[in-house]
């Protein structure tokens, strides 16, 4: 098979490149394709020869490659197929093709007739009539073929691979079929897409032309048809080509899969009565077991994708936790811990620590709108550049106004971000933070056994991402030893009972009042009592929470600290 | 499920939002307000009198039409905005970024 592209959008429409063995598309000068477009990448994709076929791999290109604009990682071009590499655009052509079009006739034109139909549900071995030796040793024979040909495809898992193999022993068994074909229906179901075309004689590059009409009661009726006369047809007669290949008959099967037509199978020779009815109920049973196998293909494709999916998805968790602080702050009598549960592989939420000075720590929670692998790709950029704006401006206020603006600017319209940042001085012993659109962080005052989300001293700021010139506020708190900042998403408080009962601040509240006042019991115990609330129910958002705590002096002994050790 | 209904002489689109609004349905909110942008259209409203739920994929939805119509100098207006949905839009503080009308006759516009 030889094949090459033809340029249809891009830098030079109309240019040809015949395709060698190996041939790679990129933007990088070595390229056999070499296209001059800065959003494509150095070497974007490859097409070469396997088996005597071409087939396209994406090399991981940054904005991907599409076959009549399918994403695509790897696929084997057919005819015509339109590849696309950024903003080029590229036809492929096959040079030795047989025939590889098949054109569906409109509906005005005339049907051939049909001569025999047979129900492509009932099986083989329904047929009553077999009751004499010579019946039933056809039958068998029938059968014997169906059996064999069942086998051989049931192996072959590619899609594109089983097609062709069914064409192939369908053309073993019918020795006088000149010319075949392979329509599936679309992912929508609303469109027939040829998939596989065969010719027995060479250097033949007509294009087919099917009857609607015939394609329709196949589906719908799920009927395999045998017709006699299509050369009588007006719309045969039109087509000249056609008329000179002197179409004389014709059979086609409906490919059944879970009481579904998926697609359908179609032959057809020269020769009046070239087929007779009981090849159309051979050509209905194989088309029964092709039309398991390609539903096991279909499967089997689907488990891969899938399979590659996870493994991406894998790979995203591992690189989202890598934006997570390895290691927890130390500072001098403070304690900090941090709990991350994510209710997927990937998520939202964030939380991160930024050394400001010898003095000052900064401290932020927050969480992206939606779950999934966006809301982690746009968290790992926040903390970048939270850090950044958090050493450029010293109040958190200006921290997170800078921060919004980067966020605006970053053209995702419907992403925002809810967070609290904080900047905790060490010898001061004071918590500064703004929120934007965040619920407040909650204090619990060791010596007056106090427990309360903490009030900004004016309102929370928007989310981020909402407006440009959003400006926010900060609150102030004084800690003393024993004090102890609570800083979580709403995960936490939104997290869900069987009986649909969120667990809520009040809870959340009423449970780190108890006990001990230690950072490490704080959070413990805020995620005990909500995970006694939730029981058995799965959940459904991120969960975050920072807790810091003011220790006592190592002379001073509390009952706190002597009930942790 | 989502209704549009022009008023006002067809200077008005009110996109009436049903049921839930997540990230299984933003879709076809975010599809709506894409085909209702520029044009002779000068305010969009979003009735939610009957929306029950809304998670964050839903109010970054909201979100990016507040921020899309402003885009086209067209008006926004959130409407009739009960129970869950309007709590959340408090805690968020998007009172403070657009007008929301909370249906009874209190009107939490800036």
């Amino acid at each position: 098979m030889m094949g090459r592209l033809r340029e249809t959008d891009g830098g030079s429409p109309g240019r040809t490149y015949e395709l060698k063995d190996v041939c790679v598309l990129g933007r990088a000068m070595d390229c056999q394709v070499h296209i001059r477009d800065l959003t494509v990448s150095r070497r974007h994709a490859r097409i070469s020869k396997v088996d005597g076929r071409y087939m396209i791999e994406d090399l991981g290109s940054g904005n991907g490659t599409y076959v009549n604009e399918e994403a695509v990682t790897r696929r084997f071009l057919s005819h015509s197929d339109v590849i696309r590499v950024s903003n080029a655009r590229f036809r492929f052509e096959q040079l030795d093709r047989r025939s590889d079009s098949v054109t569906m006739a409109g509906p005005k034109e005339s049907a051939p007739r049909i001569v025999t139909t047979v129900d492509a549900r009932t099986s083989l071995l329904a047929k009553p009539e077999a009751s004499s030796p010579k019946d039933v040793a056809r039958l068998a024979s029938r059968l014997q073929t169906v059996y064999a040909v069942s086998e051989a495809i049931s192996s072959v898992l590619d899609v594109d691979e089983l097609l062709t193999e069914i064409l192939n022993r369908l053309f073993e068994v019918f020795p006088r079929a000149d010319r075949g074909f392979i329509m599936l229906r679309n992912e929508s179901g609303d469109r027939l897409i040829p998939k596989a075309v065969k010719r027995r004689r060479t250097g033949d590059v007509e294009e087919l032309v099917v009857s609607r009409t015939i394609l329709q009661q196949v589906l719908q009726k799920q009927q395999a048809v045998l017709t006699h006369d299509a050369s009588e047809d007006s719309r045969f007669k039109k087509g000249q080509s056609v008329a000179q290949s002197g179409i004389r008959a014709m059979l086609a099967a409906p490919l059944v899969y879970r009481s579904e037509a998926v697609g359908i199978v179609y032959l057809d020779s020269p020769g009046i009565a070239a087929f007779q009815s009981a090849d159309l109920e051979l050509l209905s049973g194989i088309s029964r077991q092709a039309a398991v196998a390609l539903g096991n293909a279909r499967l089997h494709s689907e488990l891969l994708k899938r399979q590659r999916l996870e493994r991406d998805l894998h790979l995203a968790e591992r690189i989202q936790q890598s934006f997570l602080p390895r290691k927890l702050p130390k500072m001098e009598r403070f304690t900090f811990c941090a709990r991350y549960d994510p209710a997927y592989e990937v998520g939202g939420d964030f939380y991160d620590f930024v050394k400001l000075d010898e003095d000052r720590l900064g401290i932020v929670v927050g969480d992206v709108s939606g779950k999934g692998v966006g809301a982690a790709l746009y968290m790992a950029r926040l903390t970048r550049d939270l850090r950044y704006y958090a050493l450029a401006e010293r109040e958190p206020k200006r921290v997170l106004a800078r921060l919004n603006q980067a966020v605006v600017e970053g053209g995702q319209d419907d992403i925002f971000v809810t967070l609290v940042y904080g900047v905790l001085d060490g010898p001061r012993r004071v918590l500064e933070w703004s929120s934007a659109g965040h619920m407040p962080p909650i204090l619990r005052r060791r010596n007056e056994g106090e427990v309360r989300a903490l009030d900004c001293t004016t309102e929370a700021g928007l989310p981020l991402g909402v407006m440009p010139d959003a400006t926010y506020d900060s609150g102030l708190v004084e800690l003393s030893a024993g004090d102890t900042v609570l800083i979580y998403t709403d995960g936490l408080i939104e997290a869900m009972s069987p009986e649909k009962e969120m667990f809520g601040q009040e809870r959340l509240l009423a449970c780190l009042g108890e006990g001990s006042s230690h950072a490490d019991a704080v959070l413990e115990r805020a995620i005990e009592a909500c995970s006694v609330h939730v029981g058995a129910a799965p959940q459904f958002d991120d969960t975050t929470i920072v807790c810091a705590g003011l220790d006592y002096p190592e002379d001073e002994t509390h009952e706190d600290v002597q009930a942790l050790d | 499920m989502l209704t549009a209904e022009l008023t006002d002489g067809g200077e008005t689109c009110v996109l009436a939002l049903q049921g839930s609004l997540d990230g299984l349905t933003v879709a076809e909110l975010q599809k709506e307000v894409e085909g209702r942008l520029g044009g002779s259209i000068r305010q969009l409203v979003l009735d939610m009198s009957r929306l029950e739920f809304i998670d964050s994929s839903g109010v970054g939805a909201v979100v990016a039409a507040f921020k899309k119509t402003r885009a086209h100098r067209q008006g926004f207006l959130v409407r009739n905005l009960r129970g869950q949905p309007l709590e959340i839009f408090r805690l968020l503080r998007l009172d403070r970024a657009f007008v929301i009308d909370s249906g009874s006759g209190e009107d939490d516009a800036p």
